[in-house]
């Protein structure tokens, strides 16, 4: 996923030419810019869904493109690695979290439920109250799209617990998104 | 434990499952243009990244972490202010702060006779027109006229195939560099289209009004790598235009407006897409295609006159533009869908002056105005859920 492409950095090097420094500095912030534009909106999302916090998926997000800025060039595919490393800085930040909520004295944060439609506030209601893992696969099957065997990956599963997860989840659902 | 039941097989309402996780985000995010804090951290200003996992047993709780990112963050905008107010003597590329974009944009003004009449939802799918992105689309222009456009994308054909209907027979292959084979065709009188596939990306060359020998002389350039992403194919040529199509995206839908003028028994639609998708229309453009300002808008458009697919309707004016969230495409497309009747420019001008950016809330109170609205899920919340709509934009990695 997103693999880096071996030597496409020196590429123009190999071939004997100078590499200017300044030239390939503003190449990446160019590249950057425009994985920006069309990816932050996308992303902001994807880490709210998985942080259920907007302000920390600000900053998850945020740190992602900083992260990715020194290897824009060198990533095969810039959006498909952006998102292998926002789900597992999100991943990463909730595990830091309910470490913190641990020491918390009075227990762990939650952010105020988001003012949804009628139809959709129970459905919304019904996946906080998911387990994290459950409600991770659901998100990532339901929302991305993404098929078990890429589930698994982000996740750190094998794909039959993935499928196990999301098929509980979805029976967990069941009561308020039945038809 | 794997379940041994297909996961997906449910009564669940799956529908009303991807529309909740698609609509929360939206209702709870606030969206800020971080490109300036970006650009301060990634040359090594303002605020630190986040603490790494795995996680600490440290007393820190997270309202002293945001409060302590917030004034760095605070920071970090002194900071970009002074990148923004560097100017002329920094060489650096400029920094734009633009508000969040939806990619909905709606006329806060109808010219007189105009009324809405209705918004429909048509997909696109990617793929079907022989692509894979991300797709970039370049259009250089000559101080004469003459235009040539570079479309490539990622492909997994091996081959080249143009799929049209070419009428006047098989096109003629020819050798660019080694043994990249390349197809050449001529669809329309003063078109030349060139176009291969080599190391998993397809390249069309348009070149209109070129000739067939710069035509082919620019695609041998670029298969020859002879010239970069940046630089024209051809000497005394500039960049008029760049669209830049996202990672991944296999289908997505446009969105048509369309308003109507019953007394004079005449239509005109404008379509939104998601950013970089709106890019084919300048290849298709036979006549004059040039950037132009209309007044109440802040971002040049191009115009262009006698857009055409593959005949030779279409002899009037249509606007396109690359606006934040969205591509827009207003006008006489050359194939009746934008415009019907008799319409003329100053009307086109009129409603482009009167487009506006709207958030969800206000793209979706404006649907209620509308008399008829094709009630496809992507109209619910922004153009970038119609691009982002699930089995649509992401594609396995392979």
């Amino acid at each position: 996923m997103g693999a880096l492409r071996p030597g496409a950095a020196t590429s123009i090097g190999d071939t004997g030419n100078v590499v200017d420094p300044v030239s390939e500095s503003d190449e990446r912030w160019r590249a950057l810019t425009e994985l920006y534009r069309a990816e932050q909106l996308g992303m902001l999302r994807l880490a709210s869904l998985l942080l259920q916090d907007p302000d920390l998926a600000e900053e998850v997000v945020q740190d992602a493109f900083v992260r990715l800025h020194p290897k824009v060039l060198e990533v095969d595919r810039p959006g498909a690695y952006l998102r292998t490393a926002v789900v597992n800085a999100c991943l990463g930040q909730r595990r830091h979290q309910a470490v913190q909520d641990r020491h918390r004295p009075d227990g762990p944060s939650s952010s105020p439920a988001p003012d949804l439609p009628a139809d959709l506030s129970p459905v919304w209601l019904a996946l906080e109250r998911l387990p994290e893992r459950q409600r991770d696969a659901i998100v990532l099957r339901f929302y991305l799209d993404l098929p078990d065997r890429e589930i698994a990956e982000l996740l750190g599963a094998r794909p039959g617990t993935v499928a196990s997860l999301i098929h509980r989840g979805l029976k967990a659902l069941e009561e308020v998104l039945a038809p | 434990m794997s379940d041994p039941t297909p996961p997906d097989r449910t009564d669940v309402d799956l529908d009303r499952l991807r529309r909740t996780l698609r609509v929360a985000p939206v209702a709870t995010l606030e969206i800020d243009d971080g490109l300036a804090d970006l650009r301060a951290r990634t040359q090594g200003r303002g605020a630190t990244p986040l603490p790494a996992p795995p996680p600490t047993s440290s007393g820190t709780d997270r309202g002293r972490l945001l409060a302590v990112a917030a004034v760095l963050v605070l920071v970090a905008g002194v900071a970009s202010a002074l990148v923004l107010t560097r100017g002329g003597d920094d060489d650096r590329p400029a920094v734009r702060i633009e508000p969040p974009a939806t990619g909905w944009y709606i006329p806060h003004q109808l010219p007189k006779g105009w009324e809405l009449a209705s918004v429909d939802s048509d997909f696109m799918d990617v793929e079907g027109f022989g692509g894979r992105c991300p797709c970039v689309q370049s259009t250089w222009v000559h101080p004469d006229g003459r235009r040539i456009a570079v479309y490539r994308s990622a492909s997994s054909a091996k081959v080249f195939r143009w799929t049209a209907d070419a009428s006047d027979g098989p096109p003629e292959e020819v050798t660019l560099v080694g043994s990249v084979k390349a197809q050449v065709f001529s669809p329309i009188e003063g078109r030349v289209v060139v176009g291969w596939v080599q190391d998993r990306r397809r390249t069309m060359v348009t070149g209109q009004g070129t000739g067939r020998a710069d035509a082919l002389l620019a695609a041998r350039r670029i298969a020859r790598g002879e010239v970069g992403n940046d630089d024209s194919p051809l000497r005394g040529y500039h960049l008029l235009d760049r669209a830049t199509a996202p990672d991944g995206v296999r289908a997505y839908e446009s969105i048509t407006v369309t308003l109507r003028n019953r007394r004079a028994g005449a239509t005109l639609g404008y379509t939104l897409t998601p950013n970089g998708f709106g890019a084919s229309v300048t290849s298709s453009v036979l006549g004059d295609l040039r950037a132009v300002h209309v007044p109440g808008q802040p971002r040049p458009l191009l115009q262009s006159s006698h857009i055409t697919a593959y005949g030779d309707e279409g002899s009037g004016v249509a606007y396109s533009g690359r606006w934040p969230g969205a591509d827009v495409f207003i006008g006489d497309d050359g194939d009746s869908l934008h415009m019907n009747g008799r319409v003329t420019d100053r009307e086109v001008r009129a409603v482009i002056s009167a487009l506006r950016p709207a958030s969800a809330d206000e793209w979706a109170r404006f649907l209620r105005r509308v008399p008829q609205v094709d009630h496809s899920p992507n109209l619910a919340v922004s153009s970038i859920d119609a691009l982002n709509k699930p089995g649509h934009a992401i594609t396995p990695d392979n």
